[in-house]
């Protein structure tokens, strides 16, 4: 016999509004993760082209993302 | 200017970049400078301010119905449904790199649209990861504001009391979400000065 609570979380994993907010939310924390770990490869020396090997882009990628942001912080 | 600041002065100016943060915007207006001084509800501001109606929470509540609530406020919800703790992440992250280092990293998030026409000039995005928020114009008028405030109350130093009344001096989102609250400036006024003058 199906209890209410199973219906209930079945219902919910399938929506698109949770599942979507999910992934936007996972973005986010990736984002903040990569800018502070790039920043601490920078102040630890590391080439720009070292970076972009490890995150899977191209030196230019991860440059043209990140340099302008370290740049205004100044 | 801000030697003449009293520590609780000072520290919720300070307070007020921990506001904003956490509310993901990107500059430090009246309403985070108000909501840094309501953030410890046994300090005397927030005292008096609470029993008339305005609280941390009330004015955070107004501030998001103005503003939006930005998503990323959602974000621990929405992990945990993907079972990743984001408290977790974040403790870690603040043992190897220090307090506030997952916080003060901007990834690409959007800011969050402003819905109503208060205008403020605001310089494009000084958003970064050294903790540095740029004040609003009218956060910068309001702490000009507290400065006259003291100066006409005859205070040789700043204080919250005086701070308060210089950020309800200058109408902008903290003024908005105080009356929205239902207590009027006016009286907000009277309950401060009566507080600073039983503190003088």
């Amino acid at each position: 016999m199906t209890t209410e609570p199973d219906v209930a979380e079945r219902a919910t994993s399938t929506d698109p509004a949770v599942g979507l907010r999910a992934v936007a939310a996972l973005r986010r924390l990736a984002d903040q993760l990569e800018a502070l770990q790039v920043r601490s490869a920078r102040d630890q020396g590391w080439s720009w082209d070292a970076i972009g090997a490890l995150l899977g882009v191209s030196k230019q990628a991860v440059h043209k993302k990140h340099a302008s942001r370290r740049n205004r912080e100044g | 200017m801000f030697e003449r600041f009293t520590d609780a002065a000072r520290a919720a100016v300070v307070g007020a970049q921990g506001e904003a943060r956490s509310l993901g915007h990107s500059w430090i207006g009246t309403e985070h400078l108000l909501l840094a001084l309501l953030a410890d509800p046994a300090t005397p501001v927030a005292q008096v301010l609470g029993r008339i109606g305005v609280t941390h929470d009330g004015v955070r509540d107004q501030v998001l119905r103005e503003l939006g609530t930005p998503p990323h406020l959602d974000d621990g919800a929405a992990l945990r449904d993907l079972g990743i703790d984001l408290d977790t992440v974040r403790q870690r992250v603040e043992e190897r790199f220090g307090p506030g280092a997952l916080d003060d990293s901007h990834g690409g998030s959007a800011r969050p649209r402003r819905r109503l026409a208060l205008r403020r000039r605001r310089r494009p995005a000084a958003r970064c990861g050294s903790g540095h928020i740029p004040f609003s114009g009218r956060a910068k008028k309001a702490l000009e504001l507290a400065l006259r405030e003291s100066l006409s109350l005859g205070s040789r130093e700043i204080d919250s009391g005086h701070l308060a009344l210089g950020i309800l001096r200058c109408d902008g989102l903290a003024t908005l979400a105080v009356t929205r609250l239902g207590v009027s400036t006016d009286d907000a006024r009277v309950v401060l000065l009566d507080q600073l003058g039983r503190a003088a």
